[in-house]
């Protein structure tokens, strides 16, 4: 999934900021209207807490423990939305779980897939919350996980995403799959193309450039960063999609009709009802 | 080479270096480009560059290398020879541990397949660093195998490079690294790990050199060991009374041992291979190296030390701490790693990040930098020379004013001015770092991630462990009360630690340092000859009554007096504070939370204040008459003190040259008025414009900036 030697170059230096940053803005943007859930980390050991902290500030909060099997009492006393109590042991357990059978020459994916793993073990032995949560966590394996992508991706895929301003080059993110493996990490700098005009036809010479650089079918995505913007802030982001398909705020180049779907439907499931954002 | 370093520079064959340096990793860049690219970084000022030589780059087959001979990436001969030609010196890093963004660190895949060679967590598993692309178990420095075969690549690397021949004058390279951030990669909670034989071995022959005897220990401990071999190390922090606290202690300070034992080795490795001829240096991953990182024990074999930043603007307070603690505490404060660019899965730094946290550290006693990376490369982005020579306008031309203007200004030749010490005590921190909550997780690990931003001990438990009050959770917040309470009153302070040498300590007219019911005997003797020889000592809020051992011991204490009232969870000036410990005064017998007693020629001022929860100089702003009256009273009079309590300034002097540096660490702008009693003439070093002001100056400050005031002949 994530090759050894990945390469991971030639990402620009302002490209990479503002690609690094937009998750962030667009989390904002998306979150603008809903309230933020107050969380409660309580770490305790028995029946002692040994601190109980506000995560969002870092505060620490009396509180009335009466062991991991009542924290709707402790939430409902101190009136956080959620509460994480972990037995102080609990990290260092999930950690001796995914130790013990890590591989070092495995993919990252399936290492992380440990820790996944890790907690899913300790889950109500010594990670607890409220509200509960499901009563186990299922941990796909990672040939779950390599098979969707492998079905997902066609393989030697070298895939851009450009996010453009007024059809220049505000952000770009280029991806390397071949073999089951992401093996290039990139961007438009990789072509000496950090801020170019993506318009009339220079989107198709940037992918011609990156498969003459780089080997593989090029398929890419532009979207404007208005519209990403209106899609992560609006109600129904599938309406916004479509418009940007046909209004041109979305161009493809060699894209796959199930990259096409995957879109539509991410953007259909992101489709709010209530204000407060919880589709 | 001839080399010495003082008054916090290296002087090699004589002269000074001014040490600022770029890092520039030749295996990365095509060997035909590395000439083009070096002139490109001496275009910006820069005559030194620093280099990694990564064993996994060389190493082909487990003995076999290659420098050159079949990829001439690897040519690190011919790399040096360049620099040499060029001018450029060189600070070699050969690791074994390197980062660099590198797959596994820089070790050899092979190392980690031999399982008997690996570090062991207190349940028995190989410790995992959690790095992309791959995570990869830790090695354990003290196997004689894993020394070895280190040693066979350094003896490789020894060969290809020409040995004593790559020093300066003969060769580019003036300091090489002993192995880089060792710090038990963070993972620094004593009680994760390492368990293994050899670190086990280790810890049994350091408590037989720290006790001499076991019946010695089994008195401390209240154990009956039998013998030093059927001694095991505790797994988990677990103390009900003070006597069972010395052996939880003791292995959390066994950490520092274990960390400078593995640099010792290393760094004799290179001495036997390059000789005593060039300085050794070392560097940690944090800013503020506390334990189990060692400063003072480490340049017992080492040269001069450093930390390693990659800050945001936003982290100003952080990266000052850091400054202050490491410009105080190593003989040659260096930044071996600041950010130029940033990894690539990390934070982007904007320009002005660049340009507020450098001149913030330079601002504070950084005495040496080396720009990481100053010329891009695979899984680095936004350095100001790109792979292929290209270069990014703005950030090339913001090294080279920084260059230019820390020369023409002097700065490399000035002294801080900082009458303050505050000290941090290694005791307690120790004892901090054992209450860490949720381990693996570490004061290192929490200072790297932000997570103790504020308040400091949010992740430190509130338990005893046996003693009267949870000393490991008050200590951080009385730390931090003492931190920003001098920065609100705009006193000008280092910060250090109580293993800092007496005569360092002399150094300064008043010392701070938390003390609470346990305090080490020799460090107690310390601080109390310091007073006695005419310095003002500032302790408190305890007085400790037992010594590192939790024996008896009244050094501080026969000085100090017990309350005459303590009024829990008070409000002080308006702030919250845990306790309030009053006393009465000499002289008219009225209740004051502080009082001073005569030692010698000095005093002790005795400050019974647990505080609560103190986060930013807004919070300690109330105090800051305090602080006022009691460094007058250490004879300390007040220098160019801002208006704005969050406005910072740092004094530099030569002789009659001042350079002040003035600092807007928020994201306001701010117009401050700064009186001093200097008199003037003030100029702007930036624009040249003179400033008025006979007994003060008003200044805007835009946010996240710093101005450069010079006074005197500067």
């Amino acid at each position: 999934m994530l090759a050894k030697d990945i390469t991971v170059i030639d990402l620009g230096g302002d490209n990479w900021s503002r690609l690094l940053k937009l998750p962030r803005e667009l989390a904002r943007v998306r979150s603008a209207e809903a309230p933020a859930r107050r969380v409660l980390l309580v770490v305790f050991e028995g029946l002692r807490v040994l601190k109980a902290i506000d995560l969002l500030d870092g505060t620490e909060v009396e509180v009335d423990w009466m062991g991991s099997w009542r924290l709707d009492r402790v939430a409902r006393r101190t009136g956080y939305d959620v509460v994480v109590a972990l037995e102080n042991s609990a990290l260092a357990r999930v950690c001796g779980h995914a130790q013990r059978g890590m591989d070092f020459r495995a993919d990252m994916l399936e290492q992380w897939g440990g820790y996944l793993k890790g907690v899913a073990r300790e889950w109500r032995r010594t990670i607890f919350t409220w509200p509960p949560g499901p009563s186990r966590i299922p941990v796909p394996s990672a040939g779950m996980v390599q098979a969707a992508v492998s079905a997902l991706v066609p393989d030697n895929t070298i895939g851009l995403l450009a996010i453009t301003e007024r059809g220049r080059a505000w952000a770009s993110l280029v991806l390397g799959y071949s073999g089951g493996d992401l093996w290039l990490l990139s961007s438009l700098d990789a072509v000496d193309m950090e801020e170019a005009d993506l318009r009339e036809g220079r989107l198709q010479l940037a992918c011609e450039m990156l498969a003459s650089r780089f080997g593989g079918r090029v398929r890419a995505l532009a979207i404007e960063r208005d519209l990403l913007f209106k899609i992560a802030s609006t109600r129904v982001p599938a309406a916004e999609v479509l418009w940007g398909l046909n209004s041109g705020e979305i161009k493809t180049i060699d894209y796959p009709r199930r990259w096409k779907a995957l879109l539509v439907a991410a953007s259909l499931l992101g489709t709010r009802v209530r204000k407060n954002g919880r589709g | 080479m001839n080399y010495r370093i003082a008054d916090s520079r290296l002087f090699i064959e004589g002269a000074p270096v001014s040490f600022f340096s770029g890092s520039f990793q030749y295996w990365r860049i095509s060997p035909e480009l590395w000439g083009p690219v070096l002139e490109k970084v001496k275009g910006m000022g820069f005559d030194m560059v620093e280099t990694y030589m990564p064993w996994s780059v060389h190493e082909t087959a487990p003995c076999e290398f290659d420098f050159g001979e079949r990829d001439p990436h690897k040519d690190v001969g011919r790399f040096l020879r360049i620099c040499h030609d060029a001018g450029v010196k060189v600070l070699a890093r050969p690791g074994p541990h390197i980062n660099a963004e590198m797959t596994y660190f820089g070790y050899p895949e092979r190392i980690f397949a031999d399982s008997d060679l690996l570090a062991r967590c207190a349940d028995g598993t190989h410790p995992v660093l959690p790095a992309p692309p791959r995570m990869f178990p830790l090695p354990c420095y003290h196997h004689p195998r894993f020394q070895a075969e280190v040693k066979t690549y350094f003896e490789a690397l020894a060969g290809a490079l020409g040995g004593e021949r790559s020093l300066y004058p003969s060769g580019p390279i003036i300091a090489i690294q002993a192995d880089n951030e060792c710090s038990k990669f963070m993972r620094a909670n004593p009680f994760d790990w390492d368990y293994s034989d050899y670190a086990v071995r280790l810890y049994r022959s350091w408590l037989e050199n720290r006790y001499g005897t076991i019946e010695r220990l089994n008195e401390t401990y209240g154990t009956e060991a039998a013998s030093w071999q059927l001694l095991d190390p505790p797994r988990r922090m677990s103390s009900a009374r003070p006597r069972d606290l010395p052996r939880m202690l003791d292995w959390t300070e066994f950490g520092e041992h274990y960390i400078n034992e593995s640099v010792r080795t290393i760094a004799s490795m290179l001495r036997e291979l390059f000789g005593d001829g060039v300085p050794l240096f070392h560097n940690y991953p944090v800013t503020l190296p506390v334990t189990p990182l060692d400063m003072t024990g480490a340049e017992e074999f080492i040269d001069f030390q450093g930390i390693d930043a990659y800050p945001q603007k936003t982290a100003y307070h952080g990266v000052r701490c850091g400054v202050k603690y490491t410009s105080a505490m190593s003989r040659l404060p260096v930044m071996a790693e600041f950010s130029s660019g940033s990894i690539y899965y990390a934070l982007p730094l904007s320009l002005q990040d660049q340009t507020f946290t450098t001149w913030s550290i330079l601002m504070h006693g950084i005495r040496g930098v080396n720009f990481y990376m100053i010329v891009e490369r695979e899984r680095w982005y936004g350095s100001p020379v790109k792979r292929d020579g290209r270069i990014r306008q703005p950030h090339y031309d913001f090294f080279s004013r920084l260059l230019a203007n820390v020369r023409a200004w002097g700065l490399e030749e000035m002294r801080c001015e900082r009458p303050v010490m505050l000290l941090l005590n290694r005791e307690y921190d120790r004892l901090a770092n054992a209450a860490s909550l949720l381990s693996p997780i570490s004061l290192l690990i929490s200072q790297f991630t932000g997570m103790f931003d504020s308040p400091p001990d949010k992740l430190t438990s509130t338990e005893s462990f046996g003693l009267s009050e949870p000393v490991a959770s008050r200590y951080l917040r009385t730390l931090a009360f003492w931190y920003w309470s001098l920065t609100a009153a705009g006193a000008h302070f280092a910060m250090g630690d109580t293993s800092i040498s007496d005569a360092t300590l002399s150094g300064y007219a008043m010392v701070i340092v938390p003390t609470y019911e346990f305090m080490d005997a020799a460090v107690q003797a310390k601080l109390l000859a310091f007073a006695e020889a005419g310095g003002t000592l500032v302790v408190g809020p305890r007085s400790p009554s037992l010594d590192g051992r939790m024996g008896p011991c009244d050094t501080l204490a026969r000085h100090m007096r017990e309350p005459a009232k303590v009024l829990g969870d008070a409000d002080l000036f308006g702030v919250h504070v845990d306790e309030l410990a009053l006393y009465a005064d000499d002289d008219s017998g009225a209740p004051t939370m502080t009082y001073v007693t005569p030692v010698g020629a000095g005093r002790l001022v005795h400050v019974g204040l647990v505080p609560g929860e103190l986060c930013s100089v807004e919070d300690a702003a109330p105090f800051s008459p305090m602080i006022d009256t009691l460094t007058r009273s250490a004879g300390i009079e007040p220098a160019f003190v801002p208006s704005v309590e969050a406005v910072d300034v740092a004094v530099w002097r030569k002789g009659d040259r001042l350079l002040l540096f003035i600092a807007n660490p928020t994201d306001s702008t701010i117009e401050t008025t700064i009186s001093h009693s200097s008199g003037g003439p003030f100029v702007d070093l930036e624009t040249g414009e003179g400033i008025a002001g006979d007994s003060a100056f008003s200044l805007v400050l835009q946010p996240y900036s710093i101005r450069a005031v010079g006074g005197g002949a500067c």
